[in-house]
């Protein structure tokens, strides 16, 4: 996007609602000042972050009041999760991994601007169309722009080899679909994850049949509750292995990771709810390492091993036919599927205990049964 | 039968003066914030994109950096 693009206001937003507020009652500046440089003293780039009532709540305020506490805004799981593998016995070392997780980790927010008038943050902003306001913003510019290097590259099929969700390439349902304004704007202080939130999307919103009493289909029959949707419909998904954060020779924040690598791998469900009554779960590897903030502080994740570093995962390219449901040995008795003790390093093992299938509960093969239509 | 006409002529009368402050009202709204924005240096600038692309270069040379920095590597 070019710099003038990014900044060019269209005048058709002048006859929008929004273009009848002056621009400093949001912005602040002079409007009445010619010179930009002095005319611009004071300007609140984004006047909906951190507080997205003060510019949206005026009209919005059903929406704007929950959405301060929305996942987007405050990222509340990555808190919970650094924190409960931070090192707490020393109050300075939990103090500068607090700080470079705001550094880092906070830097991803985005605000109702970053979503509905502009681009987000992380891809440098610039407005989606001319200052208009867009109340279902374009998914590749907005969802895409932060979430392009794993769900949304699953979700269109960018990864070499790995088709598309069948709900993007059949169905040419886009990420609001499915993740409603609801969800977005919803209070999430109290949730662990964003699998724990009430508006999450659910698969039987519209597949009632297949959570029924009595499905269609036999492995539906057979299968329903006890393992996830994604175990039998998904395909392999990108893990990421390591990341370090710092700071480069000009002040800029920087990242390292290493390899990604896209694998399948079914776990156990450690966390059973009435919602997620499932005995097996799709796994994923995000890029946690005890040495994240080693730039800032040694020692600063001592806690690693609280929490398992293969996690809950609904990798976004479902499909009616995968690789291991075509035939019930295409998954039972396959030990490649499922995460065994021989795929997690050595440091990681305590950490996902309650993850790894052990032999004795990878399903048996099955002899005496024909393939069935899954 | 007069007075009758009368009251009538007076509700009549009342509803158009309604009617024509509900109609004025916010078109002398509207026609204030079109003014207001006639006078703005900012939306005089940020539409114009031939004034925008010139400040564009000059804004880039002085503002801080928010890109990404070149010792990142990997995949975020």
């Amino acid at each position: 996007m070019e710099p003038y693009e990014k900044i060019y206001v269209k005048p058709s937003f002048l006859k929008t609602d929004h273009g009848q507020i002056a621009c400093e009652t949001c912005h602040n500046g002079d409007p009445k000042d010619p010179n930009w440089q002095t005319a611009h003293k004071g300007i609140v780039r984004d006047p909906t972050f951190p507080d997205a009532n003060k510019a949206c709540g005026k009209c919005h305020k059903n929406i704007a009041s929950p959405a301060k506490n929305s996942l987007h805004y405050t990222l509340a799981p990555f808190e919970k999760v650094i924190k409960a593998r931070a090192n707490k016995k020393d109050k300075g070392i939990l103090e500068k991994v607090c700080q470079a997780k705001e550094k880092h980790c906070n830097a991803c927010h985005a605000s109702c601007g970053q979503c509905h008038v502009s681009r987000p943050d992380y891809i440098e902003g610039g407005f989606l169309a001319g200052h208009l306001f867009e109340k279902k913003p374009c998914m590749n510019t907005t969802c895409g722009g932060c979430h392009g290097g794993r769900v949304y590259g699953e979700f269109i099929g960018a990864n070499d080899g790995y088709p598309a969700d069948v709900h993007y390439n059949k169905k040419e349902m886009t990420c609001m679909d499915c993740h409603t304004g609801r969800e977005m704007h919803a209070d999430a202080m109290d949730v662990g994850t964003r699998f724990d939130l009430p508006e999450r999307p659910r698969c039987k919103k519209c597949h009632p049949d297949v959570v029924s009493e009595k499905p269609k289909t036999n492995s539906h029959t057979i299968h329903r509750d006890k393992v996830a949707c994604q175990v039998c419909h998904a395909v392999a998904n990108k893990h990421c292995f390591n990341c370090h954060v710092g700071t480069d020779k000009e002040g800029v924040g920087c990242s390292k990771s290493g390899e990604t690598r896209m694998l399948f791998k079914v776990g156990l469900n450690p966390n059973k709810t009435k919602d997620r009554p499932y005995n097996y779960v799709v796994l994923r590897h995000p890029p946690a390492d005890p040495e994240l903030f080693d730039f800032y502080v040694k020692d600063g994740l001592s806690d690693f091993d609280k929490l398992p570093t293969w996690k809950l995962d609904t990798p976004h390219n479902i499909q009616r036919i995968t690789p291991q449901n075509k035939t019930c040995n295409n998954c039972h008795g396959n030990a490649v599927l499922f995460l065994q003790e021989k795929d997690v390093t050595d440091w990681e093992q305590k950490a996902n205990v309650r993850v790894i299938v052990p032999e004795a509960k990878i399903p048996r093969p099955i002899f005496d049964r024909p393939a069935i239509r899954p | 039968m007069k007075s009758l006409l009368k009251k009538k002529g007076y509700r009549a009368g009342l509803i158009a003066v309604f009617a024509i402050a509900a109609f004025l009202g916010p078109a002398r709204g509207y026609a204030k914030a079109k003014a207001a924005q006639a006078k703005s240096e900012c939306i005089a600038c940020h539409t114009d994109v031939k004034q925008l692309i010139r400040l564009s270069s000059e804004i880039e040379k002085i503002r801080p950096k928010l890109g990404t920095s070149a010792e990142t590597f990997g995949e975020g």
